[in-house]
């Protein structure tokens, strides 16, 4: 298994789905969304931080290599529900 | 009255900018085909080289951009920072080449021209984990047009024909869903497995039409 197969792996045994239209993990419990391409970037342990991290306090915590502005978040957090 | 997406935008530079795209694939079908010419007349009863040559549609082209955007999601309070002109395959051609020894050779005809002798750009396509060549790739513009950027792939014919596959059976319905799904890791792994055994197929076949010329000296 590959590291990015094994990323995926943690991810989706951690309570995190798949968006395929976004191509985002994401995790509504935890308020959470992570790009693939943050995933591809980062590493395992990074990855396990932060999927060990508590709850975002207000509205969705998106993990993407460049920021997304206000207006992306807000559209992203309505797409993810 | 309804605000314009940033879709509606680049709908409308799409139609502004397809008489170009088409010019610049005439341009570059013609340029490579003469530029091949004498490998394509030289070629073995066996060995191939096969041109196409494509035109981005409207749909593929918005959508190729929104997926260079992590989240897919356009900003939509900012849609002047799109244009499809940043796309470096508006118009593109490929190269589907058989046997390696031909691959090579096609390769560096291509590559004298537009990289030694023009301003392209290499840009070979490399996947897996770690990254391996699948293929050779160059972008940049022809003299047709200051703003439409063309791309060649030079592909090793089984690599290519199975691009064809995956494009017909993954993209071209347009789902993104089904799109997103060709792009999960999991997914990517097995295509690794498919490009290595296309490689071996093809390097084997290669061996084994070697060893028929040399029995022919004989």
């Amino acid at each position: 298994m590959t590291e990015l197969a094994k990323k995926e792996a943690l991810l989706e045994a951690s309570g995190y789905r798949y968006h395929f239209d976004r191509m985002i993990y994401f995790n509504r419990t935890k308020r959470q969304a992570l790009s693939l391409e943050y995933v591809e970037d980062h590493s395992l342990e990074e990855i396990r931080d932060l999927v060990d991290q508590q709850p975002a306090a207000n509205g969705w915590a998106f993990y993407f290599n460049d920021p997304p502005s206000d207006r992306v978040k807000h559209d992203l957090a309505d797409a993810l529900g | 009255m309804t605000q314009r997406k940033v879709e509606d935008f680049l709908r409308e530079q799409y139609s502004e900018l397809s008489p170009e795209i088409k010019k610049v694939l005439l341009q570059l079908q013609t340029d490579v085909e003469h530029l091949l010419l004498d490998v394509r007349l030289g070629l073995k009863h066996h060995e191939r080289v096969h041109i196409e040559a494509r035109a981005k549609e409207c749909d593929s082209a918005i959508g190729a951009l929104r997926r260079r955007i992590e989240g897919r999601q356009f900003d939509e309070d900012t849609p002047d920072k799109y244009t499809l002109t940043t796309l470096p395959d508006l118009a593109a051609l490929r190269v589907l080449v058989f046997p390696k020894s031909r691959l090579d050779e096609v390769n560096a005809l291509v590559q004298l021209k537009y990289v030694k002798h023009g301003d392209w750009t290499p840009d070979p396509v490399e996947t897996g984990e770690p990254k391996r060549w699948r293929a050779w790739k160059y972008y940049g513009k022809c003299s047709t047009s200051s703003e439409i950027q063309a791309e060649i792939q030079v592909v090793p014919t089984l690599t290519g024909l199975f691009w064809q596959i995956e494009h017909d059976a993954f993209y071209k319905p347009r789902d993104p869903v089904l799109r997103g799904a060709a792009e999960k890791p999991s997914v990517r792994e097995r295509r690794e497995g498919v490009y290595e055994a296309f490689e071996r197929l093809e390097q084997t076949l290669q061996e084994e039409l070697d060893k028929n010329a040399a029995q022919d000296g004989w």
